[in-house]
């Protein structure tokens, strides 16, 4: 594909799982037919790391060389988090702004409350806040638990063939208003086949709570569990991401803003605490 | 008040149980009700609401010194949504009525405030179902983001009591998941107060890299802040424009839900033409 300067696009690549998951050589793979893709990922796992920006990172670079498809690719490994590498791919890497950032695919859905601590997502919101249109791509896990779960490329298949079709669709058309980023759900059993559906994120559906295990003394390290709360449809928007995903089993499309502000008129919120501040 | 038990309140921060401006939070807060402070065991700067996995979670109490009282403090070993959470979960024996998280060195402006540590934690209590406020105070000059021992939190901390009184009364409305308070370095306690919006596109700190001859090599940035009297078509109720023109407390509703404002399916047939 082409820009609207007649150039062969430019895609980014990052995710939080590290430069080393397979996850993120899929999506380069499918994405490698759209464009050219510069990959610039964490060069170590950095899950859990939102769109954090922590000065204590050295932002180095190092280039590795990887083997894959037939041809050797070069891979862009950043000490820092996703929102690091996806700055310093703009920054340094690439010197410009590229036609857009796939952040991906991630091995574990992103839904419910958990957006903001993504780092995958925070990869995308990152690239949304320079102005770059970005697509956050994540493969439900097929088992409860994390480390149940051993993937290997070929998982990653049809979650590489949704994310090649909805960064043509963003490719080839703007993103209305307040629509920064995508965030695309493929659930572990989808096939190409499989129905999308645009949803709104489930932001006050509790989904993963990273809670602390049992341990005798505070002295101990915590330790952390995942816990998922998707069993029943009580108190789940029907057109929600997480109805979607692990309800009725269909790909969730969901528009993505950086903008934070609540959906409120400003006016009327002042009334209501200079009320209070009376009272 | 209107709830008929003594209000509990937890207190956190980002710049560590260490930070002054945590200890002005506590002193006016504590006329409120029972206030719990629990922080970063250091700087926390930057880390929004990421919740890493290479923390530990390990949590020592402490006796904190400040203004002639000895208060108990809990320091955590992890970023702040991730010292809300043992707070929550294993510190307090009961849920919190409302979570004030600073008073942070320097203010929180723009919509890069993902980036946060301060606004992150108050977003990871209102995930939790707990009303969240975020305090910052501006600071007059850079250094004192790294040297704030002669920054006077005193004015900002009148404002974190009125803010979580209103907060404390009755519910907040829907979508008001966190407020997020700025107040100027020059404010007084008779500084009027504005609602306001985050200043969109607006990186309020921008921290270019400095340039480097070689990718092994540390990356560094030239921190500085930009001057929201020179941006054009930033909007005059915007939270950097109020703090930093207007010199008004700056008071931005924030909501947990990064869902676009477009109806679902107008994007739904605007892509499957």
């Amino acid at each position: 594909m082409r820009n609207s300067y007649q150039q062969p696009v430019q895609i980014v690549v990052t995710n939080d799982d590290g430069v080393q998951a397979p996850g993120i050589w899929a999506a380069a793979a499918a994405l490698a037919e759209l464009g050219e893709v510069t990959i610039s990922a964490p060069r170590a796992q950095a899950s859990g790391s939102g769109r954090s920006f922590p000065f204590f990172n050295d932002g180095k670079i190092s280039v590795q060389n990887v083997e894959l498809h037939g041809r050797t690719w070069q891979a862009h490994a950043v000490g820092g988090t996703p929102a690091q590498a996806v700055y310093h791919a703009v920054v340094d890497i690439l010197g410009r702004k590229p036609d857009l950032v796939v952040s991906g695919i991630n091995f574990g859905e992103n839904l419910g409350d958990s957006l903001g601590r993504s780092g995958t997502i925070g990869g995308a919101l990152e690239a949304a806040g320079l102005g770059i249109p970005a697509l956050a791509v994540s493969l439900q896990l097929k088992n409860h638990r994390l480390e149940m779960s051993h993937p290997s490329e070929a998982d990653f298949a049809t979650a590489a063939y949704f994310t090649r079709f909805f960064a043509r669709l963003v490719l080839q058309k703007p993103l209305p208003y307040d629509v920064d980023a995508l965030k695309v759900e493929v659930p572990y059993n989808a096939t190409p086949q499989t129905p999308w559906r645009v949803t709104r994120s489930a932001a006050r559906f509790c989904y993963y709570s990273i809670l602390p295990g049992e341990r005798e003394n505070w002295d101990e390290p915590a330790k952390y569990d995942i816990v998922r709360n998707d069993q029943t449809r009580d108190g789940l928007p029907p057109d929600s991401d997480v109805a979607a995903v692990a309800h009725d089993h269909v790909v969730a499309v969901t528009p993505l803003s950086i903008d934070m502000s609540s959906r409120i008129q400003l006016d009327d919120l002042s009334y209501e605490l200079k009320s209070r501040e009376q009272a | 008040m209107s709830k008929q038990h003594t209000p509990r309140i937890l207190l956190v921060n980002d710049d560590g149980l260490d930070s002054i401006g945590l200890w002005a939070a506590a002193q006016t807060l504590k006329d409120l009700g029972e206030v719990t402070v629990v922080a970063p065991s250091r700087q926390q700067s930057g880390v929004g609401r990421s919740c890493p996995t290479i923390s530990t979670g390990r949590i020592e109490e402490r006796e904190c010194a400040f203004d002639h009282s000895v208060w108990k403090g809990y320091a955590v070993d992890g970023t702040p949504a991730q010292v809300v959470q043992h707070a929550l979960l294993e510190i307090l024996p009961e849920p919190p009525d409302l979570v004030v998280s600073g008073i942070n060195i320097g203010e929180n402006v723009g919509d890069n405030i993902g980036l946060s540590g301060t606004v992150g934690a108050a977003l990871e209590a209102a995930s939790l179902g707990i009303a969240g406020l975020a305090m910052s105070l501006e600071v007059q000059h850079l250094r004192q983001l790294h040297d704030p021992n002669d920054l006077d939190f005193s004015v900002a901390a009148q404002f974190a009591r009125m803010f979580a009184e209103m907060m404390l009364s009755r519910k907040m409305p829907a979508d008001v998941d966190v407020l997020k308070v700025d107040v100027p370095h020059d404010a007084a306690v008779d500084t009027p107060w504005q609602i306001t919006r985050l200043a969109a596109r607006y990186h309020h700190f921008d921290a270019p890299l400095k340039p480097r001859s070689d990718w092994n090599q540390k990356a560094e940035t030239i921190f500085h802040r930009l001057d929201a009297s020179q941006q054009p078509g930033l909007p005059d109720d915007s939270d950097a424009y109020v703090l930093q023109v207007h010199r008004k407390v700056s008071v931005t509703p924030l909501t947990l839900d990064f869902s676009s404002r477009i109806d679902v399916n107008d994007l739904d047939s605007l892509m499957r033409k």
